[in-house]
């Protein structure tokens, strides 16, 4: 069970306004596709560390893996980011902060690759997540928590 | 028939009918027509000679009543969203002394049926499930919202649904006029055509349905509600005031109360 705490996400909905006939009307970025909390744990079960991204509803995902350290939770029908996988026993966190670093690096090259292959509303959804993470990076990225808890 | 009325006649119609298949059938099986007054023998009587047929009946027509009362008048889950709706509403209107129905917040849900006298009534509607209020609860405008033609989807709701965005008519910071009033103060003009024609083009509904409706609301917030990763409807907040004017402290309670909302609406038959 999981027993992180959630690290709240705020950033203002961005904002876009068209003028398709004689009155203007405002479109505004769903709430359901902006990430509302994340959090970060080391899961047993699967042994990797997990970075969770909340959003205002629940949702299946299915794992897309980036490359040996790195998975993607994507939602199964909205195709949001849900959260982020990374297999830590394969790095050793522990003992030198660059290592954490290389992290960090391999996260963004993942988001990177995800957002530049998407377009329209899943590129704005992973932009936000990538967002999301980066503002509670040193939180998520706790040394201490990326390795199981002895 | 609305939905209170509904479930009170189902639970009547399984408490009639528990009673029959637990009670009252066995024991007219039981029963020696003999031992009965004559005033009663004959349908009694009446009743022996039928009840193979007529408990079977009433047992399944007990058990559809549960499932219909299940299905259609989950009074827990609707009570709740109406209670989020109000909040809703009183986070956009907080110091209104307007009558309640002037400022409404209302939830569609989609469905791809809607039983209509209309043209294609399989290609997806947006069908009021619950409003705010104590006002208004049986008008039930419906919005076509079909997702193999979106350019069709009409009203506020459907453009919310289709464009899977929040809505806000008039925009933010709009310098262009505000949607004409359709009941505005005498003397009308003589010929309210244009006005109908730019209020059925602001709004994305046909010109005939305004003429019909003739619509009070001049402001709107459409907001997309997804459950499990999928649209399964909108809520439209409409108001008689020219402009909403908390449309973000709309917005900001939403997200607030969105979970537990999202909770109850997976509940929902």
């Amino acid at each position: 069970m999981t027993t992180a705490p959630w690290f709240q996400i705020e950033h203002p909905l961005p904002m876009s306004s068209k003028a398709p006939h004689q009155l203007e009307f405002t479109l505004l970025a769903p709430p359901h596709e902006v990430p509302q909390a994340v959090r970060g744990e080391f899961d047993k079960q699967i042994n990797r560390f997990v970075i969770e991204i909340r959003y205002l509803d629940d949702e299946d995902f299915k794992r897309t893996a980036i490359d040996e350290i790195v998975s993607l939770r994507i939602g199964k029908k909205s195709r949001r980011l849900l959260g982020i996988e990374l297999d830590t026993t394969r790095v050793n966190v522990t003992e030198v902060q660059f290592e954490v670093k290389e992290l960090e690096q391999e996260i963004e090259r993942a988001l990177d690759k995800l957002v530049r292959g998407e377009s329209g509303r899943e590129q704005s959804n992973y932009s936000m997540a990538k967002s999301a993470i980066e503002s509670k990076r040193a939180l998520l990225l706790d040394p201490n928590l990326l390795v199981p808890a002895q | 028939m609305n939905r209170k009325t509904l479930h009170s006649f189902l639970r009547v119609f399984f408490g009639v009918g528990g009673f029959c298949n637990a009670i009252f059938f066995p024991v007219v099986l039981k029963v020696q027509l003999g031992d009965l007054a004559v005033f009663i023998r004959q349908p009694v009587g009446w009743l022996q000679e039928r009840v193979w047929w007529l408990w079977p009946v009433a047992f399944v027509l007990t058990i559809l009543a549960t499932y219909a009362d299940k299905k259609f008048c989950d009074r827990w889950g609707y009570d709740a969203v109406k209670e989020m709706l109000e909040i809703l509403r009183e986070k956009g209107f907080p110091d209104s002394t307007d009558q309640v129905h002037y400022h409404r917040v209302t939830l569609f849900r989609r469905r791809k049926w809607r039983f209509c006298w209309r043209m294609w009534p399989w290609s997806g509607w947006l069908i009021p499930a619950v409003r705010s209020g104590h006002t208004t609860l049986n008008h039930r405008t419906c919005f076509l919202a079909p997702d193999d033609d979106p350019d069709m989807a009409e009203g506020i709701a459907g453009r919310c649904w289709s464009s899977k965005s929040v809505v806000l008519i008039p925009g933010k910071g709009s310098t262009i006029q505000q949607l004409p009033d359709l009941h505005g103060p005498s003397p009308k003009p003589r010929d309210p055509y244009p006005l109908m024609s730019a209020y059925a083009s602001a709004t994305f509904v046909p010109i005939p349905w305004v003429r019909k409706k003739l619509p009070h609301s001049r402001s709107f917030l459409g907001i997309p509600v997804v459950v499990k990763g999928e649209p399964w409807g909108v809520i439209v907040v409409d108001s008689r005031a020219p402009v909403i004017q908390n449309a973000q402290e709309i917005l900001d309670s939403y997200n607030e109360i969105a979970r537990p909302f999202i909770k109850c609406l997976e509940r929902l038959p």
